[in-house]
């Protein structure tokens, strides 16, 4: 990692998003202690924890793998950090069963369950508990939902965002899936090659990325070569499929024919791929919107999009 | 053809068995030099138990074989924690020359050392030289069994745990089958050794192998030497052995069933 700067936001949910070997791991690791980074320091409220040990943190950390302890049951593995910090048995049975009752654990069906027999989301929630039960300072998510189904996630995803609000805990979320980050995040940090990108608030990186790699990395974007008034050569421009209007009624700054190439349904929205000059652009258009428009594979339509919808642009060297 | 391979997995049991068998059936034979049987008789046995020799050889074997794989596998799993999660290292390639190279040039070179630097010759001597052998055993066992992890002992640091209570709650819990095992190969190693014992031992300590050697060498000179009576001498050994392997495997199939 190089230069990496990152002030998080006391209570939101912050994702780290960037693609796998970007050094977003490395970054939680550092926050949490498990690595000691060469240059540069860590600070939880202003006060430099670079050189506590990890234990001393007050962090509540979910591991990609969950790292949930094979040799003890469900019970044990939420009571392990209350009984590391010597709180009384009397009192670490109330706070485990309450610790499971917030992630939706019966207490008594699952306490004493073995880890092995869990599903992966069940599995998930113990690692949560397991985390929170400590009341850390600061909740770290290291891809939590790698392993999991699409609806077991949308659902878990939910109940993380559920429980910051309620807990009002700092998080730190890492992941390289844009889907999680478009539904979980406040803030988003845009990482690659050990760089931070951009960070900002979520709606705010996705409608004014900085660079074409973020209008890529968080969210769609066609890029295509365009010239620039008064710049010399070449550059590209990234468009967002949905901000491309098919056929559109109202005069717009740019528009270009083409050939549609493709339909993709995806529910709720169609992917239309439209080819122009050689270029593949793809557009999302609703489900309804779609219909109306009456297009299918062959049929030539006009493409049309505002100046200001154009999101980064770099010029070629 | 299954049942062809049936019967010959069968025979091969049988083969394997046949000596322990020959000399179970002959340490109830009467006849002292297995020249025919002789009908059933218990004398060996009787023999064996004032046999105050062949229970000072048990229990040297004994001392020196628990001590020695305890100490192996605590060096071993020292290093095999030190070299961590990765999967080869260079330094995996170091632990092997002790179980490659022949066991009598390492004997030899044993007893040149402790010649050298004037050790006294016995029982340290004796432990010392199995265990140079052992750890490399230990060391490989540990390997494969595993004794880092990595990811659940990060998470017990960041739940709050020091490096001791991850180590007494996490590590050595999860350590502790391979522990087991790692113990009883080098311990197995260490009872049954000859050649390294034969050379690192002194004036007066001997263990159970030696002790079997040295009578065997002069058979029927004295009534302890006589080759039923060593044949009873073992049969315990085998008998506890069996007992061992078997209820170990009756363990393993009541785990798999649940």
């Amino acid at each position: 990692m190089r230069g990496v700067s990152l002030v998080v936001r006391r209570g939101r949910i912050t994702v780290v998003l960037g693609p796998s070997g970007c050094g977003k791991t490395t970054l939680l690791k550092i926050i949490a202690g498990l690595v000691e980074p060469d240059e540069g320091k860590v600070l939880f409220d202003g006060k430099d924890y670079t050189r506590v040990p990890p234990e001393k943190r007050g962090i509540g950390m979910v591991f990609q793998d969950l790292a949930l302890f094979p040799h003890m049951s469900v019970y044990d593995n939420v009571a392990f950090g209350l009984r590391v910090r010597g709180v009384k048995e009397e009192e670490v049975r109330s706070r485990v069963r309450e610790a499971l009752e917030l992630v939706g654990l019966d207490p008594t069906m699952y306490a004493s369950r073995k880890i092995e027999e869990l599903s992966g989301g069940e599995q998930q929630r113990v690692a949560l508990a397991r985390s929170l039960v400590i009341e850390p300072n600061v909740l770290l998510l290291d891809e939590p939902m790698a392993h999991l189904d699409y609806k077991i996630k949308q659902r878990l995803l939910g109940e993380i965002r559920r429980l910051q609000r309620l807990l009002g805990i700092t998080t730190v979320y890492v992941t390289h899936d844009q889907a999680e980050a478009m539904s979980i995040a406040d803030e988003v940090v845009v990482m690659s090659n050990g760089v931070v990108l951009q960070h900002g608030p979520q709606r705010e990186v996705y409608e004014r990325p900085l660079s074409l790699d973020v209008a890529s990395f968080f969210g769609e974007a066609n890029l295509l070569e365009a010239k620039f008034a008064g710049i010399e050569g070449e550059g590209l421009v990234a468009i967002r499929p949905e901000d491309i209007e098919i056929n559109p009624e109202e005069e717009l700054d740019v528009v270009y024919e083409g050939v549609v190439e493709d339909l993709v349904f995806q529910g709720p929205l169609i992917r239309v791929d439209v080819r122009v000059n050689g270029n593949q652009l793809k557009v999302l258009v609703g489900r309804r919107e779609f219909y109306k428009l009456g297009v299918g594979v062959g049929s030539k339509v006009r493409l049309g999009w505002k100046i200001s919808d154009v999101k980064g642009a770099k010029a070629a060297r | 053809m299954r049942g062809l391979l049936r019967a010959y997995t069968f025979v091969l049991m049988a083969l394997l068995y046949l000596p322990v068998a020959f000399m179970i059936v002959n340490s109830f034979n009467e006849d002292p030099f297995m020249e025919g049987f002789r009908g059933p008789s218990l004398r060996w046995f009787e023999l064996a138990l004032r046999d105050v020799q062949a229970a000072v050889g048990y229990f040297n074997s004994f001392t020196v074989a628990l001590a020695s794989g305890l100490l192996s596998v605590s060096l071993a799993f020292l290093a095999a924690y030190a070299v961590g999660n990765r999967r080869v290292t260079l330094f995996d390639a170091l632990a092997y020359p002790p179980i490659v190279i022949p066991e009598i040039a390492e004997a030899v070179a044993l007893f040149m050392m402790f010649h050298t630097v004037g050790a006294e010759m016995g029982w340290l001597t004796v432990m010392i030289g199995h265990t140079a052998f052992n750890v490399a055993f230990a060391y490989v066992t540990l390997r494969a069994t595993g004794v880092r992890f990595e990811n659940l002992e990060n998470a017990a640091r960041t739940l709050g745990a020091g490096g001791l209570r991850t180590f007494k709650d996490v590590v050595l819990p999860l350590a502790f089958p391979g522990v087991v095992v790692a113990i009883a190969i080098t311990f197995l190693l260490s009872f049954t050794n000859f050649i390294k014992t034969l050379f690192t031992t002194g004036p007066g300590f001997y263990t159970l192998p030696l002790l079997i050697w040295n009578r065997a060498k002069r058979p029927g000179v004295e009534e302890f030497t006589y080759p039923n009576a060593l044949n009873a001498l073992f049969v315990p050994l085998v008998l506890i052995s069996l007992s061992i392997a078997i209820a170990y495997t009756v363990y393993v199939m009541s785990k798999r069933k649940e």
